[in-house]
């Protein structure tokens, strides 16, 4: 089997484990309702049939690629190299969290101008070209989607603490 | 002619145009941007579609995946990349007739080729969706219950060599289809506990995390200097009329192959793209130029392609089934304004069926037209370094989760599925048939459980009804072909 083939062992791996643990436990995930027929209408039929499948597919996966082959990583040395790939999904996921909690308290255009600067900054693309760039696009995104479209924002706590009256308005509307 | 008068009127008279062409335009620029996928930027645009008239948000969203597949031939022929998934063949003789200073007659046939197939595509939408919604009139539980069945299964056979992983998938879409209350008996089903797992796993966020963000990582974390330089080159800007000319053949077979292939759910343009290359090759007299530059090559793929933009919408607007991912949005913007695929849609909303398909018609003109007199200023997009437009993919990402049902929680599980879609993503592991499992899963076991009620628990009813029991042939006999040519290959390579 091509590499390309193999590379999702550990996928599967935790799938099939983790399939497994929700079929044998489903009763403390959904009730059963004692009928004498209708076995059908259970609640726990339709989730049971796609973890099932899931299960099912799963190990068939798993057992075509478990078997080591020869020059191949170890499961663990594999996840081990893998994890350096993984660094930049971890810190721009941590990131996107701090900004979503953020807006509420920093506004929409501030927290969003904070986190694609951190992007670029990480991405080592922090010259005046690309923070303008960020500005026009930041403005851009501000305009369509918050003054065009007016998707609504929860009340912002720095606006509180700043403005007053129908400034603060404007800017719990707009920004 | 009235309804052709009343699609017009539609289109012209109620400002549909502006969202075929800012649609189109957006379109034509993801797929000239390598990396941005349209399922990711359609996803974030749906929920604004919800607020918008039907078909305004219908052809918008449209308007972006048919630019999208047009587009994805730019990057194609002058980078050696795709813009588009669905652009990988027209690689192999887009960029050897660009490296020969062919750029511009390589990009006139790619346009002129998808021209033609998306003009075919919105013809057999023209003439079949009405004609299978009369077929949709017969169907009951237990059809609806098989046609689902069959899209999963379909689903499952068109990623051919990742069949296993599509197949786990569509479990796993299933399953999260099947997360939140259970409405007969008013209980949870695998919610933990969580509040906001009550409605269920949403749609939208789903598809943002696995296809918009995730791609996102991928573009952040590319390593080195991410920006193209491109050049067009050359002369032939109309050459691609009489490429198609001296390719007829070709081109209507691509074009017939990419229909069927798009009215079938899950196959789509992945299948009719490989199949009508494969066969232009196998019929032309120079086969071994196929790769090194053949005409014929780049007007099979993009015919073919682009033959599957209007068909595809077929199985929904007649069913409801929708054939893939985009689709299976599309059907969340016809549910939100209560225009119910199927027989009742034809007779209720003539004005948005014509209006449909007039907008079609004039979306293929407008970005032929665009393209054509256009390339050399889209050429620049290629250009924008994909770290950054990562960067904004987050913000959209969080602007489309968020704005559906104004939840932070919404955005938090776009990020869930977008981890998740990177690490499948890495292993070469399908995401489309998670979200044909989310969206097709609960139609499947629903029509199942009512199917069986009124049989009183009896297969029977599956097997009774001649429409159903055809179905279920076919994904019988699919699943049994498809096996059977894998052992045959596997024993051959034995």
């Amino acid at each position: 089997m091509e590499y390309e083939h193999r590379k999702s062992k550990l996928f599967f791996l935790v799938i099939t484990i983790v399939s497994v643990y929700l079929i044998f436990t489903y009763q403390s995930h959904t009730l059963e309702i004692k009928r004498d027929h209708g076995w059908y209408t259970q609640p726990y039929v339709a989730p049971l049939f796609g973890l099932g499948i899931l299960a099912f597919f799963s190990f068939i996966k798993l057992m075509l690629v478990i078997r080591p082959i020869e020059g191949e990583k170890s499961l663990l040395e594999s996840f081990v190299e893998s994890l350096s790939y993984y660094r930049m999904v971890v810190i721009t996921g941590i990131l996107f969290f701090v900004y979503v909690n953020a807006i509420t308290i920093l506004g929409f255009t501030l927290s969003t101008l904070l986190f694609v600067l951190s992007i670029v900054w990480l991405s080592r693309l922090m010259s005046r070209i690309w923070v303008l760039n960020t500005f026009i696009a930041v403005a851009l995104i501000v305009l369509i989607f918050r003054v065009g479209v007016n998707i609504w924002i929860p009340d912002v706590l720095l606006y509180e603490t700043l403005f007053s009256g129908e400034t603060l308005w404007f800017m719990n509307k707009y920004f | 002619m009235d309804l052709i008068a009343l699609g017009i009127n539609e289109v012209f008279g109620n400002g549909v145009i502006w969202a075929v062409i800012i649609g189109a335009l957006i379109g034509v620029t993801i797929g000239s941007i390598p990396g941005l996928e349209p399922a990711g930027v359609m996803a974030i645009l749906l929920p604004l579609t919800f607020t918008m008239e039907p078909l305004f948000g219908v052809t918008l969203l449209l308007g972006v995946y048919g630019g999208a597949w047009y587009g994805g031939a730019i990057p194609a022929i002058l980078m050696n990349t795709p813009g588009t998934p669905v652009a990988v063949l027209t690689t192999y003789d887009g960029y050897p007739m660009a490296k020969r200073g062919e750029g511009k007659k390589a990009l006139s046939i790619a346009y002129t080729s998808s021209f033609f197939g998306g003009i075919v595509s919105v013809l057999s939408l023209v003439f079949f969706a009405p004609t299978l919604s009369q077929v949709a009139t017969l169907f009951g539980s237990a059809e609806f219950a098989m046609l689902a069945l069959l899209g999963m299964v379909f689903v499952v056979l068109a990623h051919n060599k990742y069949a296993l992983e599509a197949a786990a998938m569509i479990g796993l879409g299933m399953f999260l289809g099947s997360v939140g209350i259970d409405r007969s008996f008013n209980t949870q089903v695998y919610t933990f506990d969580q509040p906001w797992l009550l409605a269920g796993v949403p749609l939208v966020p789903a598809v943002i995390g696995l296809f918009a963000m995730s791609q996102a990582y991928v573009l952040i974390s590319a390593k080195g200097n991410d920006s193209f330089k491109t050049k067009l080159e050359g002369s032939g800007r109309f050459e691609g009329f009489f490429v198609l000319m001296r390719n007829k053949v070709t081109a209507i077979r691509s074009a017939i192959l990419g229909v069927v292939m798009g009215l079938l759910p899950g196959v789509g343009e992945f299948g009719s793209q490989f199949f009508s290359y494969t066969l232009a090759q196998k019929f032309s007299k120079n086969p071994d130029e196929f790769g090194k530059g053949a005409e014929a090559g780049i007007v099979a793929s993009e015919t073919s392609n682009n033959a599957v933009t209007a068909s595809v919408l077929v199985p929904l607007l007649a069913f409801g089934i929708p054939a893939d991912a985009l689709m299976a949005m599309l059907l969340s913007v016809f549910m939100v304004h209560n225009y119910t695929p199927g027989p009742r849609l034809f007779t209720e909303h003539p004005e948005f069926i014509s209006g449909l398909y007039v907008a079609l018609f004039v979306m293929n003109i407008f970005i032929f037209i665009y393209l054509t007199f256009a390339s050399r200023f889209i050429v620049n997009i290629t250009r924008i370094r994909g770290r950054f437009i990562g960067a904004l993919i987050f913000v959209l990402g969080f602007l489309g989760a968020y704005s559906q049902n104004y939840q932070f929680t919404d955005a938090f599980i776009a990020l869930g599925f977008s981890v998740i879609g990177y690490i499948m993503k890495r292993n070469n592991i399908p995401a489309v048939p998670i979200i044909l499992g989310l969206v097709l899963g609960p139609v499947f076991l629903n029509r199942m459980r009512q199917a069986l009620g009124v049989s009183n628990g009896s297969f029977d009813v599956f097997l009774d009804r001649p429409i159903a029991l055809t179905l279920f042939s076919v994904t019988l006999l699919s699943i049994f072909v498809f096996t059977y040519s894998k052992i045959r290959e596997k024993r051959r390579v034995a």
